[in-house]
Parts: C-alpha cells; structure tokens; sequence
C-alpha cells in the first residue's frame, strides 16, 4: 500500500516538474537589479526611463564615469510607457532588470507638473516593485540626479539612497514618503499627496569640500538645488513637493517642512533659529522636539471649516555668547513667548500656503472631519479637498524651553 | 467519513473555509458593498448568524447523530434527500472550482508568470486527491496542523499593519447609507458560508454534546478574522473599496516589513496561504463524496476521487479570463450560498423541526 502511494507521489512530482515551465535554477546572477528608476518627459517619444542599475562585483568594471560609477550604471533610453523602456533595456544588457530592489522612484518636476496618476498606477500594479521605496520628485533631469546620486561619504548608492531616508530625522528639512504612503492619499477623499522634493546643487564652484551658510533667512527658505552649500555632494533631498490629486502644484521649504512635521506628528528633531528678545542683531537657535502630538479643532462654519491648531514642542537652546544668561526665569519665559510667536507666523504661512495657493491638504485634515458625516454621498457631496482652500486658521503655539546643553549661563 | 472527531478538529473544519475565502477577495467583496460601514456590517451579519446557527443548533438536537441529508429524507422522503445531496455537491463543485482558479491565476501572476495556471491548479487537485486516497482523518490532521499557521499569518498582517492605519477611514460611519449597511447589507452573511459544514458535522463530532460550542466558537473566530482582514485592508489600501484586485490580503501583505532588515515577507504568507487552499480544498472534495456516497448508497467512494477532481478542475478551466472569474466567484458564492446554505437548508431543518413536534404531540 505504502509503494502505492510512493509510487503515486512520484508521478505527481514528475509531471509537475515536466508540466511547469517555472522550474530552473536562477541565481542572484541572473539579473541586474535597479536600485532607482527615473521617469522623465522624452523628446522623441512620451518617457525618458533611466534606470540606475547596481553593479555586482563581476560588472562593476564596466561602468561608466560618474561619482556612482563604481557602484552602479545608469541606463537612459525614450519610450512610450515605463515597461517599454524596461523591454529596451533588457535587450542590450546581458542580464534580465529585476525591480524588486529598486528603493527611488524619481519623477521629474516637468511629469509631476503634468499628472503622475498613470506612472503609479503601473508601478503599484508590478508585483516587483515594494511600496516602500521613496518617491523623489526631481527638479532637475532624471538622468543626471541619478548619475550624481552619491556622496563622498557613501559611494554605493544603493545604501545612500537608505541614507538619505534617515536625514528627515535629523533635519527636518525633508520627510520620507513611499510609493504606498503617495498612493493612498491620491485615492484618499481627505488628504492629498505630496513628495520628497530632491535636485543638484548646479553650482560650479562644487569642487571644494567646504560648506558655507549665510544667514538665517536663506536657510529657512532653503529647497532642493537652491542652497548655496558648496561641497563635492551634488544631489540635494530639502522640502516637500505638494500635489493636488495627481498633479504638482507647489513646493515647500525648509521651514515650511518644519511646520509640515510639526502638524503631522512626525517631527524627531530640528534646528531653528528665532530672533533674540535681548539684542535685535543676534539670533538663537534652538533644537525643536515635539512634545505632544499637535491637536486640531475643526468646525465648519458657514460652510467653511475653520481649523484651530495647538501645537507643544519642546525647546533647548544652541546658541550661547559671552555673559549668556538665557536659563533665568524671565529670560527664558522671554525666549518661549518669541518662539511661540515666530512658530505660530511660519505655521499660519504654512496653512495659508497650503490652502489658498496650493488648494492641497497634504496634512490630510479632512480625517478630522469625515466623523461628522455619517454617509459616503454626504461626505463626497461635501467636496472637503476642494473646501479646504476656504479654510481659515487659528494656531497656537506652546513652547516649552528645557535647557541648554552643557553650559547654562557664561 | 466513519472517524469521529474532536471539537476543536471540527472547529478548523469550519474555520479554513472562511480562512479560503478571505484569501480569495471576501474582505474586497464585502468593503465593495458597504464601503467604509464595513465593519459595523460585520459586527451585525455575525450576530444574525449567531443567530440563525442558535437556531440550527437547537433543530439538530432533536436529531442526534443526523446530518441534514438524514434530516431532509426525514422530511421529504429520499427525493428530497438525493435533491438536496445534488445540490450541495453542486454548491461545492462551484464554489471550490471558482475559488480555486482564482487563486492559481493570482498565483500565476505573482510567482509563477510562465506556467500555465491549468498546471497549478492541477497540482492543487492532485494534492485533493493524496490526501482523500488517505482518508477524512489525515485531512483532518493536516488541517490541524494548517489552520494555526494561516490565522497566525492573518493576525501578523493585521498588527504589522497597525502603525499605517488611518483610523479615520472608519467614516462616514454609516458608509453607503443605513439601508445598505443594514438592509440590503444583511445579505452579507454569505459570508459565513462556512456554517454550510455545521451541517453534516453532528454524526462526526465525538461528543455531539458540544455541537453549540463547536458552531458559536468557530462563527465567533471566523467574524473575528473577517473583521482583521478587512480593517487592516479598509484603514491602509483606501483603493480597495474601489477598485478590483487579485488578491487583496495579499495588498497588505506587500505592506509587512519588520525594521529595514525583515522586507519582502510576503512570500511566507503565500506559502502557508497555498497549505490552506491545499486543506480548504481537500475537505471540500471529502465532503463531495460524502454527499455522493450518503445519497446513492454506494460501497466505495474512493475511487469516485478521481471523478470528481476531473469534474472540479474542468469547471476551474471554464472561466476566460480573470474578470470573469471575479464576477463569477463573487455572484454565485454569495448567492447560491445565501439560496441553499441559508435559504433551503434551513428552511428544511425548520420543517423537520415542525414535524417532529408534530409528532411528538400526536404521541
């Protein structure tokens, strides 16, 4: 009976075998993985498609003469859809493109000026491709960010672009955005998507490894490609590119992605620097944290919603001078009430930026009001994402100053 | 089907078969007709079939020992019995057949792009078929053995996704309207189709005593695992409501990662989700010949095995394309199982019921 059975499985494990096409050996040398994948408007045709595409250690010779080079090889070809151009790749490379490492999508400002729904919808459709990997818009060619993207710090860009992940943290001039996050609140009914905004530093002074900053203004308003850092790195991740639906309509500073995180809870760490109640030409920094998740109070009044924002950070001071003496009572309580004013400035400009230029609720704040409705047709009727440009606001700001670091007073 | 079997073996019977078909797009299903109401739905179409398995609960006890074939012959004689029997072995050949060459076409398109799904739909027949040549008692084990795994791979899915979800997506409460929710939105309880087993159970179970735990526990965990899928599916993929998808678990386990080293793990959910079609299906085909065996009164069923995976894997191929195969799994599971498993069948027991008091005040 036993040999029946045996004999019986063996037939079966037979003719799957002969029955499957699937059944061959592939290894990880089989394929080329992309690690970003670049999508841009063509010249002669729809697409320019660059796929930045890691080199193992056996074709890592061949590579061509970019920063990146060592470790990856960009490949840029015109095509009329994304797996057109991913077909055109593969005839010419020896190994099959897998995308199932790919970490970057970039999307060119011209293609996110025009719509990127279509785009999405293929790679959300490809099982390959994870939706945890980052959406970059590009204010600048595909090609060459990828080219550029590394730093002198990190040469393999497959672990850069892990890296770059990370500086929203410490910063607070950027925050992480995957395919899923982008895609959800495209579909979303109360939030609208937004990106990771990243470009070149076009300066061609970039060949010194020294940085230099100007003054406080220039750093808040800081974007992608604008500052005036002047370093080997050329690649550049600062602000947050907003889309109304499928469509960019604007970008965000540094400053502006400060309050962006702050609203959103999802502030780790940042650096600000606040005008000095004690002497008008000095400034003073501060580290932000958040102490408490920022809470909102929306109403609709007369069929306009009326948003109330508190928000509580916690502060410590950076800055110390000669005869500091920041860590007294009324000096400090001095300190909180201009941080408070000048965070509630920059987040009302926020809010207004976001509304009435933009027409984009990227905080997704309509969750705080699809409760009140309590049908689909009712909420869809109520139209909150084309509602939210008659906002009005009312934020209020409670910082509270900790300390500094290791000196208190001098 | 001569083994007897405990209650916690008879609880996984009925489990995988909403586990089957959570797998296969019931969460997408559901969320399609209530929309953001969805789990207020669930919460009510599980405490309608709570009741109305209350009430088969109390009609089986007057019949010890009885499946509803027996019962039905009791009624109607042995036409009723042999036309009830057909129709369950229809019901089972459809839903198992539909189901089926779903997810082989769904597995195709994931990990298998060039085979031809008629090969893995074969090997999931002859699986079906292994393990029915090795009896009702080895599907059983097996099952036990599967059912742990495939809940566990639902709940890791469940709070792997918690930190995404969007709580919010809860509303507006009442989704497509009350009527919706709670009206047409009763017709939901197709869902719990799996109580179809509750029905040839009673002369298996070992101590036909604990016929009401086994019913209320398994409806109890099956809304329980209906209701996790389809929050984590409802408040992370807010296109789900919306448009169609292969497979929808599947959407949020694309979303589990565990930190920056554990990525990718949806690949061990497949694999446990394809034991659990292995089981589902398995017990199906047992329970065709069941039927096939009780009705006609034949001496062996083991060689009809083969018959009725032939006729199973037909079917499979008939659908053209995958949208067929939606609409079709999608139609007929919901309404041959509200006509048969929640129409028919019970009003049968009730007549039973009827009768049997009937004779009973006669004397």
């Amino acid at each position: 009976m036993v040999k029946k059975y045996i004999a019986f499985a063996l037939i079966v494990f037979v003719l799957a075998i002969f029955i499957s096409k699937e059944i061959r050996i592939t290894t990880i040398d089989d394929y080329a993985y992309v690690v970003a994948i670049g999508i841009d408007a063509g010249e002669e045709n729809v697409l320019k498609v660059s796929f930045q595409i890691a080199s193992t250690s056996e074709n890592s010779s061949d590579s061509g003469g970019s920063d990146s080079a060592a470790t990856s090889t960009v490949s840029t070809v015109e095509a009329s859809s994304i797996d057109n151009a991913l077909t055109l790749v593969n005839t010419y490379t020896s190994k099959e493109l897998s995308l199932a490492h790919c970490k970057i999508i970039l999307i060119s400002e011209e293609i996110a000026n025009g719509g990127v729904s279509n785009y999405l919808y293929t790679l959300i459709n490809k099982m390959e491709i994870s939706p945890k990997c980052n959406i970059i818009i590009s204010k600048v060619d595909c090609d060459n960010f990828l080219k550029q993207a590394s730093s002198n710090l990190e040469k393999n860009s497959t672990r850069y672009y892990e890296i770059i992940e990370t500086t929203a943290n410490y910063t607070g001039y950027t925050e992480t955005i995957t395919l899923s996050d982008f895609f959800s609140k495209m579909e979303d009914t109360f939030a609208q998507p937004y990106s990771i905004l990243g470009s070149i530093n076009t300066d061609d002074k970039n060949n010194e490894n020294s940085s230099t900053i100007s003054n406080s203004e220039t750093e808040k308003n800081v974007k992608a490609g604008e500052s005036n850092i002047k370093s080997k790195n050329k690649v550049e991740i600062a602000g947050i590119a907003v889309f109304n639906a499928d469509t960019m309509v604007g970008e965000l500073n540094a400053i502006e992605t400060i309050c962006h995180l702050i609203l959103s809870n999802k502030l780790e760490n940042c650096k600000i620097t606040i005008p000095s109640p004690f002497d008008n030409s000095e400034k003073i920094d501060l580290s932000l944290t958040q102490k408490k998740n920022t809470k909102f109070d929306i109403k609709i009044l007369n069929g306009s919603p009326y948003i109330k924002a508190n928000v509580k950070v916690n502060a410590r001071i950076l800055t110390m001078n000669k005869d500091s003496d920041y860590l007294n009572s009324d000096n400090l309580k001095e300190i909180e009430e201009y941080a408070n004013s000048y965070l509630e400035s920059q987040i009302l400009n926020y809010f207004y930026k976001t509304s009435k230029e933009f027409n984009s609720d990227i905080l997704g704040l309509g969750k705080y009001v699809v409760s009140d409705f309590t049908t689909w047709n009712d909420w869809v009727e109520f139209d909150w994402l084309n509602n939210y440009e008659n906002s009005f606001f009312d934020v209020n700001v409670d910082t509270n100053v900790k300390s500094g670091y290791l000196l208190l007073e001098t | 089907m001569n083994n007897k079997i405990g209650d916690f073996e008879a609880i996984s019977l009925i489990v995988i078969v909403t586990v089957a078909h959570i797998l296969s797009n019931l969460p997408q299903t559901l969320l399609h007709s209530t929309n953001s109401s969805t789990v207020l739905n669930i919460i009510y179409i599980s405490l309608l079939v709570l009741g109305i398995v209350y009430i088969i609960y109390k009609i089986f006890k007057k019949f010890p020992n009885q499946d509803i074939l027996d019962i039905s012959e009791y009624v109607g004689g042995n036409a009723l019995k042999i036309t009830l029997g057909v129709a369950f072995i229809l019901y089972f050949i459809t839903i198992a057949s539909f189901l089926l060459r779903n997810f082989s076409e769904s597995l195709k398109i994931i990990y298998f792009p060039n085979t031809h799904f008629s090969a893995i739909i074969l090997i999931f027949v002859l699986v079906a078929v292994i393990l029915n040549k090795f009896g009702f008692k080895t599907i059983i084990r097996c099952n036990l053995i599967i059912i742990p795994l495939a809940l566990i791979s639902l709940l890791v899915i469940f709070f792997s996704t918690v930190d995404e979800f969007t709580i919010q997506r809860f509303f507006p409460i009442l989704g497509f309207g009350f009527n919706e929710t709670f009206v047409l939105g009763a017709t939901n309880i197709f869902a719990f189709a799996g109580i179809v087993i509750l029905y040839f159970i009673m002369p298996v179970l070992n101590n036909p005593n604990s016929y009401k735990k086994v019913s209320l526990v398994s409806i109890l965990i099956s809304s329980l695992y209906l209701l996790l899928s389809v929050i984590s599916l409802l408040l992370v993929i807010p296109m789900i409501s919306s448009a169609e998808s292969t497979l929808s678990v599947y959407l949020a386990a694309r979303e589990v990662q565990f930190g920056d080293f554990v990525q990718r793990v949806d690949a061990i959910f497949f694999l446990i989700w394809i034991l659990s079609i292995f089981s589902y299906f398995s017990i199906i085909l047992s329970y065709i010949l069941y039927i096939f065996k009780k009705i006609f009164k034949t001496q062996h069923s083991k060689p009809l095995v083969y018959c009725f995976s032939a006729i199973i894997f037909t079917v499979c191929l008939m659908p053209k394309n995958i949208v067929q195969i939606n609409t079709m799994s999608n139609i007929l599971y919901k309404y041959l199982s509200l006509t048969l498993v929640f129409g028919i069948s019970i009003f049968i027991l009730i007549l039973a019921n009827f009768k049997k008091k009937k004779e009973n005040s006669n004397g």
